[in-house]
């Protein structure tokens, strides 16, 4: 497969499970390496620590440290990537509403707020390449705005692996839909073919059942 | 198939289960065949081991239940008593291969008979798996008085008390007669216990407020990761021996000192008031017991690599490793203070210990911790625990804590050969923290859904 994302860019990964969205993210985020074939971040080589450093990944169903506090993980993260703007970290904390939360362990929240501290976290250093996993999951609709809202201000290049194609239109310009390890279908998801007349959701599933 | 069979087929490999078979088949063997040998070390060994099994067991176990049981056992119309004995009986053969050690090692001795030593094996491992299941809803701050209180009774035939369940292993009958009853009763309590199963779907209180906080703020990344590892201990129940989720705490470095000290005090009177090489190897062994559990369980695989690796690649896990040495080595310093006191008062074993502990203790934990990340992908989050995903990376972990308690062993005999094992460890340590073994933890762990 072989695609790019514009600079400024948002590219949503659509496909069934096991198609390779989230492979494709961990190979771009430097934390697995491709068997064959050339990734790069920002015209840097994926995993090289000029990547490293402007790229924020978020994993489907993150975790943070358990044991430590929800303050503990962002500061650790935050210093861990050189950041020196720590009012940058408090706003953060104030848009996705993490501040009462701030000295309760990460064991003991809930799945939602915990999503919340990982979006921060992955977000801590104003990356400007996100590399988002379902990053929606498990939030409630005030926390799923909150963290649009929190994108579209950072304004980082993004490419979100998801399942779930209101996420997909809400987050993405366009969408890159996968089935077996390949690109089957490129382009804007008003564009699907058939979507108008079987409505989207039908109109991809056709297009990933063809397959490549 | 049986319940019984249902169940431990879903928690054990068929290998683990013949391995135990052979093993067990085994020392009966050798027990029937070879002379006894009149080594009263082997037998107070055994005692020791029995005791700190049994504490750990109290402290970091719980029951046998895995989460796939709670999603899908609970529904099935099967006889909750039955399920309960079965899991217990399930739970029986996940300890069994730790009362092994102790069966070998009382066997060569002259008090016990192969049915009288099988029969205090039997009594002690269940009293194991019962205490670790009975004081499993104990909040910690109960647990580790309860642990270490029991630890104590355990260990006390060691110190000629006769009146302890692990007297049995000296051939005490009132020893085998307490082991039977008190394994008895925990076990009513154990299977009681095991009956309400349902009340382990929801574990989780409310939200828990943290006690002191370490700021990073104006740290950089290096400085923050030994921060990480030099503040705090992190305690991760997916090491432990089984358990029904995924537990985590930390200690923080100055309590732990503080326990290492009290410890290594206990461990510097034994050695004055006895003499011998016992005090010094049963130091050292639960020096590098704890410290491999502490640092093997709270490293590598429960690192956030999603973040952590992500921002910093395999510097990030050179350092962690380098840490964890730094880590081990300041908790077990006081053992190491103990050991040299012990020398310079005339106790010849004293500086053996204080080699092991600063010179083996530290690097052995960061190696246990790497090795624990190649052999973690065989767990699932929150399933299953080592000892039941048996492979040869598995007996690679095993074998390596067990030559490091040798190598422990050796430094207590010959400082001089302690000094070439710790040596030798370093010199593992920077193996293991060049580029190609860090990226094959790191793929290891990424593939297999750590990150």
């Amino acid at each position: 497969m072989s695609f790019e994302v514009p600079c400024g860019g948002a590219t949503a990964l659509l496909g069934p499970n096991g198609a390779g969205k989230s492979t494709t993210l961990k190979i771009l985020a430097g934390l697995l390496k491709p068997d064959g074939g050339r990734a790069s971040v920002g015209g840097l080589e994926a995993g090289s620590e000029g990547a490293r450093r402007i790229s924020g990944y978020l994993p489907e169903d993150p975790e943070p440290y358990l044991a430590l506090t929800v303050r503990e993980n962002l500061e650790y993260m935050a210093a861990l990537r050189g950041v020196e703007d720590w009012g940058w970290v408090d706003e953060l904390v104030d848009a996705l509403e993490l501040r009462r939360f701030l000295r309760y362990k990460a064991s003991s929240i809930s799945r939602g707020i915990r999503q919340r501290l990982a979006v921060a976290m992955a977000l801590v250093h104003k990356p400007r390449v996100a590399l988002l996993d379902e990053p929606l999951n498990y939030l409630d609709v005030p926390s799923q705005e909150a963290v649009v809202a929190l994108l579209e201000s950072l304004g980082p290049t993004v490419l979100v692996s998801t399942h779930i194609l209101s996420v997909a239109e809400r987050l993405a310009d366009e969408a890159l839909i996968m089935s077996g390890g390949k690109i089957v279908w490129r382009g804007p998801l008003a564009e699907v073919p058939g979507a108008r007349e079987k409505g989207l959701e039908a109109a991809v599933a056709e297009i990933i059942r063809r397959g490549p | 198939m049986s319940l019984l069979a249902l169940v431990v087929k879903s928690r054990f490999t068929g290998p683990y289960v013949i391995l135990l078979g052979v093993s067990t088949a085994y020392i009966t063997l050798q027990a029937l065949l070879m002379p006894k040998l009149d080594l009263a070390p082997f037998a107070l060994a055994a005692v020791s081991l029995a005791a700190l099994i049994t504490a750990l067991a109290v402290l970091g176990g719980g029951p046998l239940v895995l989460r796939a049981d709670l999603d899908f056992l609970l529904q099935a119309p099967v006889d909750r008593r039955a399920l309960a004995a079965s899991l217990y009986a399930a739970q029986l053969l996940l300890y069994w291969p730790f009362f092994l050690y102790v069966i070998s090692m009382s066997l060569l001795t002259p008090y016990l008979g192969l049915a009288e030593s099988l029969a205090a094996s039997l009594a002690l491992t269940a009293l194991a798996v019962s205490a670790s299941i009975s004081f499993y809803r104990l909040p910690l701050k109960l647990r580790i008085p309860a642990a270490g209180a029991l630890g104590v009774w355990l260990i006390s035939p060691a110190l000629g008390w006769p009146y302890a369940p692990t007297s049995a292993l000296l051939g005490y009958p009132e020893g085998l007669v307490l082991a039977a009853t008190a394994a008895a009763a925990l076990s009513f309590l154990a299977l009681s216990e095991l009956e309400k199963l349902e009340s382990y779907a929801d574990v989780r209180g409310g939200a828990e407020l943290s006690g002191g906080e370490i700021s990073f703020r104006g740290n950089g990344p290096i400085r923050a990761i030994y921060m990480l590892k030099l503040y705090n201990v992190s305690v991760v129940g997916r090491g432990a021996w089984g358990g029904v989720q995924y537990r985590t705490g930390r200690v923080g470095m100055g309590k732990l000192v503080l326990a290492v000290s009290a410890a290594s005090a206990a461990y510097l009177a034994a050695s004055m008031a006895y003499g011998g090489p016992i005090p010094a190897i049963v130091a050292v062994f639960a020096a590098s017991a704890t410290s491999a559990s502490l640092m093997g369980a709270g490293a590598v695989a429960n690192e956030r690599l999603w973040i952590s690796a992500a921002s910093l690649g395999l510097r990030y896990m050179r350092h962690m490793l380098l840490a964890i040495a730094a880590s081990a080595a300041v908790f077990v310093s006081p053992l190491a203070v103990a050991g040299a006191a012990a020398w310079l008062l005339g106790y010849r074993y004293g500086l053996g210990v204080a080699v092991a502990a600063l010179g083996q203790i530290p690097p052995f934990a960061s190696i246990y911790a790497y090795l624990f990340s190649i052999v973690s992908p065989y767990q699932i989050k929150g399933e299953h625990t080592w000892p039941l995903r048996v492979g040869l990376r598995t007996f690679a972990l095993s074998l390596s804590a067990f030559s490091s308690f040798v190598a422990g062993v050796a430094a207590i005999a010959s400082p001089a050969a302690g000094l070439y094992a710790s040596a030798v460890l370093y010199a593992i340590l920077l193996a293991i923290s060049l580029r190609r073994p860090l990226e094959k933890s790191l793929e290891s762990l990424v593939l297999n859904g750590f990150v």
